[in-house]
């Protein structure tokens, strides 16, 4: 592997790899490839295994070989990675409604950056985001690459309510928050697609995907909030 | 089918089952039983699986109604168990016959009771748990007159004369714990501050997370995201200690200073505000 990388656990059931502490794709591709490998070979005695900026977690089960385990790690973790088992990468298309009259609250975002809508739709339409991993809220996905000319310091005092499909910036980042929540983001946007609906989670994509804001009509927007079952718009990737 | 319905619901009634392990990758938080021992006792004694849906009740005062007969036994916190009239205790059987009422007083020790049930409590399994999680389940508690329906086994359980005596738990609680990894970025006083300092719960705490009063000063530089898990100590830029429970978001932006064991959040959850512990450090 291209990065030095340590084993870290805590007790016997909470292993994790520490990737140095920075956010880049390429310690992102190596952490997918590897709970890859890991996933394959380890199932069994897998209970959750999931994955932040730069540190990988396995939660074992309980009676699981926890000393093979890590001896199997170490070893592992000082060869090179084999690049095929890294999974298939795709580009998703997530509509965004941007018209002041579905977003009205999008006016406290333009007037805080002197910003008008077309420049705030063309920037934030204008390249895909990489996904890094879903955590802070049910769904929530840490996207990177929002262009700088988007960046705005978060609301010193957060709003009680965002609500559920709100597409918001907040410092360096953007995402879409799943569930009403209390949040310091600007909400730019919406999302006409539910996220969570009938018991089921809605979130086709995966942290190494990127995901493509496409901006859509309010006439659009309320078809797609009507509509059954969204059929995700996707391109492969090979980044 | 019977019907279960909650004259007096209490303050926070949930199902609870083993939760939801395999959405932790798309942020979806575990649920769970806050005392998981207690819950996997509750269902040894109702010889269900260890991680079948129980009734998780906080606090107690709470009155409950059964339709038809059943088998339950409640585990966790101590309290007066009473079927029309005739007391029971936790850890044993009740019969609980049609038309009876159920009353669980305030409990005089601990805070989270379990409550199994021979037969099982019907409720919608999103994501592969019936564990209540608000936005994610249709119910995030149960309130007053709502009505939970049951199934009721047909093989009884035979009373037995072996009992399990309540839990008493003792004067000065150690809860058990792991180092994290940023123990060791922590300063020697720092340390060892954490070990031997006596921690007091606050009255800030729910199945998310529980606030402790006494702080910890630190400089320790601030981090990126990384993931958190029921138990983890997370210490906070102002130097305050927030402990991560059932409920916790999936990754976190703080420090982590140690891991509760599993026995550890089973013990530290059953302590009310004000309590006081210490940490004790266990070698892997």
């Amino acid at each position: 592997m291209k990065y030095q990388v340590q084993i870290f656990s805590q007790g016997p059931k909470i292993i994790e790899l520490h990737w140095p502490e920075i956010i880049a794709e390429d310690i992102l591709l190596e952490i997918i490839t590897l709970k890859n490998i890991i996933e394959n070979k380890w199932c069994l005695n897998i209970s959750s295994i999931y994955h932040s900026y730069q540190i990988l977690s396995i939660q074992l089960k309980e009676g699981a070989p926890t000393a093979a385990f890590i001896a199997w790690l170490q070893a592992v973790v000082q060869r090179p990675l084999p690049r095929r088992n890294l999974p298939q990468r795709w580009i998703w298309t997530i509509p965004v409604c941007y018209d002041p009259e579905v977003v009205p609250t999008q006016s406290k975002y333009l007037e805080e950056k002197k910003m008008d809508l077309e420049t705030l739709v063309k920037y934030h339409t204008s390249q895909s985001f990489l996904l890094y991993f879903y955590g802070f809220l049910p769904g929530f996905m840490y996207l990177g690459g929002l262009p700088k000319q988007l960046h705005i310091a978060r609301k010193k005092i957060p709003d009680r309510k965002i609500i559920q499909g709100s597409v918001a910036i907040g410092g360096s980042q953007t995402g879409i928050y799943p569930v009403d929540s209390p949040g310091g983001w600007y909400v730019v946007g919406k999302t006409p697609v539910a996220i969570f609906e009938n018991g089921k989670i809605n979130l086709p994509f995966n942290p190494g995907d990127k995901i493509q804001f496409a901006a859509i009509s309010s006439q659009r927007y309320t078809e797609i909030q009507e509509g059954s079952i969204h059929d995700w718009e996707k391109k492969s990737y090979h980044g | 089918m019977g019907k279960l319905i909650f004259i007096k619901a209490g303050l926070f009634t949930t199902i609870q089952d083993s939760g939801r392990l395999d959405f932790v990758g798309k942020g979806i938080p575990l649920s769970g039983p806050m005392d998981e021992e207690a819950f996997h006792l509750a269902n040894l004694l109702a010889r269900k699986d260890p991680g079948a849906a129980c009734l998780e009740i906080y606090m107690g005062n709470i009155n409950l109604y059964f339709t038809e007969n059943c088998q339950i036994v409640c585990t966790g916190a101590n309290v007066k168990i009473e079927v029309d009239s005739k007391v029971y205790a936790t850890n044993e059987i009740i019969n609980v016959s049609a038309y009876s009422k159920l009353n669980l007083s305030s409990f005089s020790q601990g805070q989270w009771l379990y409550m199994a049930i021979n037969g099982s409590f019907i409720s919608e399994k999103v994501l592969g748990s019936q564990s209540f999680y608000p936005k994610i389940t249709p119910l995030s508690k149960f309130s007053d007159n709502e009505i939970l329906f049951y199934f009721s086994s047909p093989s009884l359980i035979p009373s037995d004369f072996a009992k399990i005596k309540p839990k008493v738990l003792p004067q000065m609680i150690f809860v058990p714990a792991y180092r994290g990894p940023s123990f060791a970025s922590l300063s020697e006083e720092q340390q060892i501050a954490l070990i031997n300092t006596s921690f007091t719960l606050s009255t800030i705490q729910n199945r998310m997370g529980i606030h402790l009063i006494e702080k910890l000063k630190h400089e320790l530089p601030e981090l990126i995201s990384s993931p958190v898990y029921p138990g983890t100590v997370q210490l906070t830029h102002a130097g305050k200690i927030i402990i991560l429970m059932k409920d916790a978001q999936v990754t976190g932006g703080y420090h982590r200073i140690l891991q509760l064991s599993v026995s550890g959040i089973s013990r530290l959850s059953q302590l009310k505000p004000h309590s006081k512990f210490k940490f004790k450090l266990l070698e892997h």
